[in-house]
C-alpha cells in the first residue's frame, strides 16, 4: 500500500516544482498587472510580498491612469507634474478611479454604452483632472498659493 | 541579465577570438544553469553581440553589428562580411511573389561559397523532442528566430529548450493563422476564440510568446490573463497562479487597509 502512494506524491511534488510561477519572472508580472482595471490592482496588493511591492511601484498605475486618460498620458513633462501632486497611484485613488466609477455608472460596471460616451469620458475626465491640479496647488503652504493672484492686474513696464 | 553580459563585453576588447569564446561559453555555462530550473535562458548572443560591437576599436559604421565566427561549420568570414541590405548584390528578389521584401531580404543569394542560404522551411524543435516543419515566413513571426535566422546560425532546424511540445503546438497555430491574414474583426474574432480554447494553458502560452518575442501573441496572452484575474478575489488569484500566501496577518491587514478604497 505504502509503495503505491508514495511515488505518486513524489510525482505531484515535482509536478508543482517543475509547474511555471509567475513569481519566477517579475517583468512578466508587470506586463500582466499593467493590464488591469484599478480595482483589480488593489486586489493584487494583497496576495503575496512580491505583489503588493509591485502594486507600490508606480508604473503600473501609470500605464492604468494612462490608458483611460485621452493622448496617452504625454512624455518625461506629464511624470514630473504627477510626481509633483503624489505619485499616479494618489492620482488613480483620489482623482480618476472616483471619476471613473462616478462616470460609468458605479463600481463594477466596465465597457462603455457607445462611442459617444467615450468621448465624453475622456473630457470628464480632463476636467476632473484638471479640478484635481488645481485643488492641489491651493493645499500648497505659501502667499501665492492661492491661485486668485491671477485676477490681479498686471503692470506691464 | 545585463551586466554579466558588459563584464564578458570588457573581456573582448583585447583580443576578438578568445573574448568571443569566453563570452560563448560563459553563456552556455548561463544558459545551462537556468536550463536546470527550466526558467528563460539569457538572450546571449544579441547582447553580447552589442556590447562586442561597442568596445570593438575597429567596428566599421556606428549601428553596424558584426556577426561573430559561430562555431558552426557554415561560420562566415569575419573580414569580408557586410550586412546584407548595405550590399546590393546581395539582394536577390526570389521569384515567388508572395514574399514580401523583408523576406526576400532575409533569404539573399551566396555571395560566396562558405555563405549559408538561409532555408526556406525550418524546423522548431521543442524541449521534449517534438519537432514542428513550419515556413520561414511563419517561423519570423518570432523576433529570436528571425534573429537566429539572419545570423546564420539555423541550417535547418532550430532548437527551442524552453518551449515544450503542446504550447509550441498552439503558439505554431496561432502564427500560421496570423500570416493568412484577413480583416481586422476576422482576426480578433479568431484571437477571442484562441484565448477561450486555450484557457488552460495561457500562462505558459504567454511566457513562450515572451521567450520567442512574438509581440501579438505575448499582448494578446497578457490582456487574456488580465481579464480573466480581473474580478477574482484574492484567494482566487493566489490559487491560479498557484502562489502562497507569504504575508504574515498584520502585514496583510495593513494592506488591505491601505487598499480599503477597492474593497468598499
Amino acid at each position: 500500500m505504502e509503495a503505491t502512494v508514495l511515488p505518486s506524491e513524489e510525482e505531484e511534488e515535482e509536478e508543482r516544482k517543475n509547474r511555471f510561477s509567475i513569481n519566477d519572472d517579475v517583468d512578466l508580472l508587470i506586463e500582466i498587472l499593467e493590464r488591469l482595471d484599478g480595482r483589480s490592482l488593489g486586489v493584487a496588493a494583497c496576495v503575496c510580498r512580491l505583489w503588493s511591492s509591485v502594486c507600490r511601484r508606480d508604473s503600473v498605475w501609470e500605464a492604468l491612469c494612462n490608458r483611460h486618460v485621452a493622448g496617452g498620458g504625454g512624455g518625461p513633462g506629464t511624470r514630473s507634474v504627477v510626481a509633483a501632486l503624489g505619485g499616479y497611484r494618489r492620482l488613480y485613488r483620489l482623482c480618476v478611479g472616483p471619476a471613473l466609477d462616478r462616470l460609468t455608472g458605479g463600481p463594477g460596471r466596465s465597457g462603455w454604452a457607445s462611442a459617444a460616451t467615450a468621448a465624453h469620458l475622456s473630457l470628464s475626465l480632463s476636467l476632473s483632472l484638471s479640478l484635481f491640479s488645481i485643488d492641489c496647488y491651493e493645499r500648497l503652504d505659501g502667499p501665492q498659493a492661492s491661485l486668485l493672484f491671477l485676477c490681479k492686474p498686471v503692470n506691464v513696464p | 541579465m545585463r551586466w554579466r553580459h558588459r563584464a564578458c563585453g570588457g573581456g573582448g576588447g583585447s583580443s576578438t577570438d578568445a573574448g568571443a569564446d569566453q563570452c560563448w561559453a560563459l553563456g552556455m555555462l548561463l544558459r545551462a544553469l537556468f536550463d536546470s530550473k527550466r526558467r528563460k535562458a539569457p538572450m546571449v548572443s544579441a547582447s553580447i553581440r552589442e556590447t562586442v560591437a561597442v568596445r570593438r576599436p575597429d567596428s566599421e559604421a556606428k549601428y553596424e553589428v558584426p556577426v561573430w565566427p559561430s562555431s558552426s561549420p557554415n561560420h562566415r568570414d569575419f573580414a569580408n562580411w557586410r550586412p546584407i541590405w548595405t550590399d546590393p548584390s546581395r539582394l536577390e528578389l526570389k521569384n515567388s511573389s508572395t514574399m514580401s521584401s523583408e523576406e526576400s531580404a532575409i533569404e539573399a543569394a551566396p555571395e560566396t561559397s562558405k555563405k549559408v542560404e538561409p532555408p526556406k522551411v525550418v524546423v522548431l524543435q521543442s524541449y521534449d523532442g517534438e519537432e514542428f516543419e513550419v515556413d520561414l515566413v511563419v517561423a519570423s513571426q518570432s523576433e529570436t528566430i528571425k534573429n537566429m535566422i539572419e545570423d546564420g546560425c539555423v541550417e535547418r532546424s532550430v532548437p527551442l529548450p524552453n518551449v515544450e511540445g503542446p504550447v509550441l503546438s498552439k503558439v505554431v497555430r496561432y502564427w500560421k493563422r496570423r500570416v493568412e491574414g484577413g480583416k481586422e474583426e476576422e482576426l480578433k474574432q479568431w484571437d477571442k476564440e484562441f484565448v477561450e480554447a486555450e484557457k488552460q494553458q495561457l500562462l505558459e502560452i504567454m511566457v513562450a510568446a515572451h521567450y520567442l518575442n512574438s509581440q501579438p501573441l505575448f499582448d494578446l496572452c497578457c490582456q487574456a490573463v488580465a481579464d480573466t484575474i480581473s474580478n477574482m478575489t484574492v484567494e482566487d488569484v493566489r490559487e491560479y497562479f498557484g502562489i502562497e500566501n507569504d504575508l504574515t496577518p498584520e502585514e496583510e491587514r495593513r494592506i488591505r487597509d491601505v487598499n480599503r478604497w477597492v474593497f468598499d
